[in-house]
């Protein structure tokens, strides 16, 4: 039943005009970061690279965040949800298909973009690396745990404040990443309660390779299969809390 | 179906507008005036926090953003605040921390504090963090020891530290081609001893790091033909000597002045081998028929001869005259901060209190551009010399 209803959802989302809206968005917001590569008085490729690999993390994150938090959402509102919970099943099938679905169409979108990204550096005659596509499937990562702590935030909120606590959500992950460098000004307790506090959010400095990869440096096989291993915790606590959530929740 | 037609035409008819006017903003753009501050920059570890995960792409546009300011201090040769700290500094302070594997950081670096502002010691800082960085980059390496040996002097007061310095980089170099580049370098600088061209391979390997037609770029370039300028003065002045002859003349334009050519040839070709510089870098040039000609200074323009005698290249006269220039640009926004209102003509400009300097040099012509005085040449009777390798 989980499948089927991933299924659906993928299918869904892959057919609505704003999965396709946002990969032409991301094509032309593409196509643009050359001009910037040409002013910054550099060849220009290296510039366009960053960029190109920022635009998939950033665009990928909205749409994540955007589509988490409609995900349930939209089923009821649209009423389609009593259809599917009359029938005999459980409710945590329902939030797992659905996210596994939602899941499934992000990474296709993030593939769709990370191709045509790399295309278009291929082309315009930057460099293109194996470690390039390595950082592109570390972003998926990143945005498929950003889906998952907006579906959380649903469970737990309204969806336009889960869309909020979302993107702070965002910031707050990639500042934790830098806190481990300023723990050295903290006295005392205050160290083991900011450490406490950041680790609450996922730390989605786990996700940045991407700086290192338009360089062309190498990264451990070892350090990838971690990244993903944390993610994968992340997902499934978050998806957990929101099934818990959602088992109790008056519809 | 009229309702339809109709609606579709309003869209591409408005649609059309927006365009227009859109693309208007772009058709005879000009450069804007480039006064933008620097005044607030975060350190580094608030910069990548504010990076929000993207801190290589923040960098960069954070860079580009600040080409704008790297104008204003090309224009007065200074970047600090109130309190007397650096922009620069701290500029590159937080670029670097964001992506410290970024070469053209620490170019620019070089090229804005030791280059434009002299503070060569921010050079060697930053060149040492680069090779601390990107331990295998040739360019870093070369900047680094161009700099020690052209503002330190290490040749003569560290060589051991300078042998050091050029071992470690040839032992960071890949191959025997990397390696051999050292040794080239080596020999380049030590055709600097020639009175006046000092620096000149140090600003050639700056030269090598800008892009033509960028403010960095003139500003390098204005720094070399200063220095070559130096030279052909000096060189100039002491074949007048053997030519008690002369008679004094305003400009060098005359063929009589051509009279120099030859004593000047002569002193060049008396010195030893290891101390005649490179033929692109003498006021002299052989033409057609092989005999040697003085050629016009090295921004393409007449030599003036001043009245205690000495020889002024034409090139820069104008240059100083465009640095005049912009400080009654700076008068002209203080009047016009007390009058409330923009002239519109130079005459207007005068009324305002602002001094246009005056005698505008030949082939100049001064007018008001919107609100920015400034002047606009004919080409140079003579090409400007060339500076960069041909590719």
């Amino acid at each position: 039943m989980i499948l089927v209803i991933a299924g659906a959802t993928f299918r869904e989302a892959v057919r609505s005009r704003a999965f396709l809206g946002l990969l032409i968005i991301f094509a032309i917001c593409v196509a643009l970061s050359r001009i910037v590569g040409w002013v910054s008085s550099t060849d220009g490729n290296l510039v366009t690279t960053n960029i190109v690999l920022s635009l998939q993390s950033l665009i990928g994150v909205l749409v994540a965040v955007a589509t988490g938090t409609a995900l349930v959402q939209a089923e009821i509102q649209s009423r389609t949800l009593y259809t599917v919970l009359s029938r005999p099943l459980p409710r945590w099938q329902f939030v797992v298909g659905k996210f596994a679905g939602l899941s499934a169409a992000l990474a296709a979108g993030q593939a769709a973009m990370l191709a045509i990204g790399l295309a278009y550096l291929w082309i315009t005659g930057a460099k293109v690396t194996g470690w390039l596509v390595v950082a592109g499937g570390l972003t998926i990562a990143e945005v498929l745990v950003m889906a998952a702590v907006s579906l959380c935030w649903t469970a737990l909120t309204s969806p336009l404040l889960a869309a909020v606590l979302g993107l702070a959500t965002y910031a707050l992950g990639h500042a934790v990443a830098s806190l481990p460098g300023l723990m050295h000004y903290l006295k005392g307790w205050q160290a083991p309660v900011a450490a406490g506090l950041a680790s609450l959010v996922p730390d989605l400095g786990h996700f940045t390779y991407r700086d290192q990869a338009a360089h062309g440096i190498p990264i451990n096989p070892g350090d990838v299969v971690m990244h993903l291993a944390y993610a994968g915790l992340w997902i499934a606590l978050l998806v957990t809390i929101t099934v818990a959530v959602f088992r109790r929740k008056q519809l | 179906m009229l309702r339809t037609y109709f609606l579709i035409l309003a869209i591409l008819a408005l649609a059309g507008i927006l365009l227009g006017w859109n693309i208007s903003r772009f058709v005879g753009a000009k450069a804007v005036i480039k006064t933008k501050e620097l005044a607030f920059l975060p350190g580094p570890t608030t910069a990548r926090v504010l990076a929000l995960g993207q801190a290589a792409t923040a960098a960069k546009l954070r860079w580009i953003d600040s080409f704008q300011f790297q104008q204003l201090v090309i224009d007065r040769k200074d970047d600090r605040l109130p309190d007397g700290s650096s922009v620069f500094v701290r500029l590159y302070d937080t670029l670097i921390p964001l992506d410290p594997l970024f070469l053209p950081f620490y170019q620019n670096a070089a090229l804005n504090l030791s280059g434009i502002l002299g503070r060569h010691g921010d050079e060697l800082r930053y060149t040492g963090l680069g090779i601390h960085n990107l331990p295998y980059e040739t360019k870093i390496r070369r900047m680094f020891a161009s700099c020690l040996v052209a503002f330190f002097d290490f040749e003569e007061r560290h060589p051991e530290i300078l042998d050091a310095v050029l071992a470690d980089w040839a032992a960071h170099e890949s191959d025997a081609n990397g390696r051999n580049q050292v040794w080239r370098w080596q020999q380049m600088m030590g055709n600097r001893a020639f009175d006046g061209l000092e620096q000149v391979p140090y600003w050639l390997e700056q030269l090598e790091h800008t892009t033509p037609g960028t403010s960095s770029a003139e500003f390098v370039e204005g720094a070399l033909r200063e220095q070559l300028s130096t030279y052909a003065q000096r060189a100039m002045s002491a074949a007048l000597k053997e030519l008690p002859q002369v008679v004094f003349l305003p400009n060098l334009q005359d063929e009589t002045w051509q009279i120099l050519a030859k004593p000047i040839a002569e002193r060049i070709a008396a010195l030893p081998a290891t101390k005649i510089p490179p033929a692109g870098a003498l006021p002299i040039i052989r033409d057609q028929a092989g005999r040697w000609r003085l050629r016009h200074d090295p921004w393409g323009w007449p030599w003036m001869r001043l009245i205690d005698g000495t020889f002024y290249p034409g090139g820069e006269f104008r240059r100083d005259f465009r640095g005049s220039l912009s400080r009654a640009n700076q008068e002209l926004l203080s009047a016009v901060k007390k009058a409330g209102r923009w002239p519109t003509t130079l005459a207007e400009v005068a009324e305002l209190g602002v001094t246009i300097p005056a005698p505008t040099p030949a082939g100049g012509t001064v007018r008001l551009a919107g609100q920015v005085l400034v002047v606009e040449w004919t080409d140079p009777p003579e090409k400007p010399w060339p500076l960069r390798a041909a590719p």
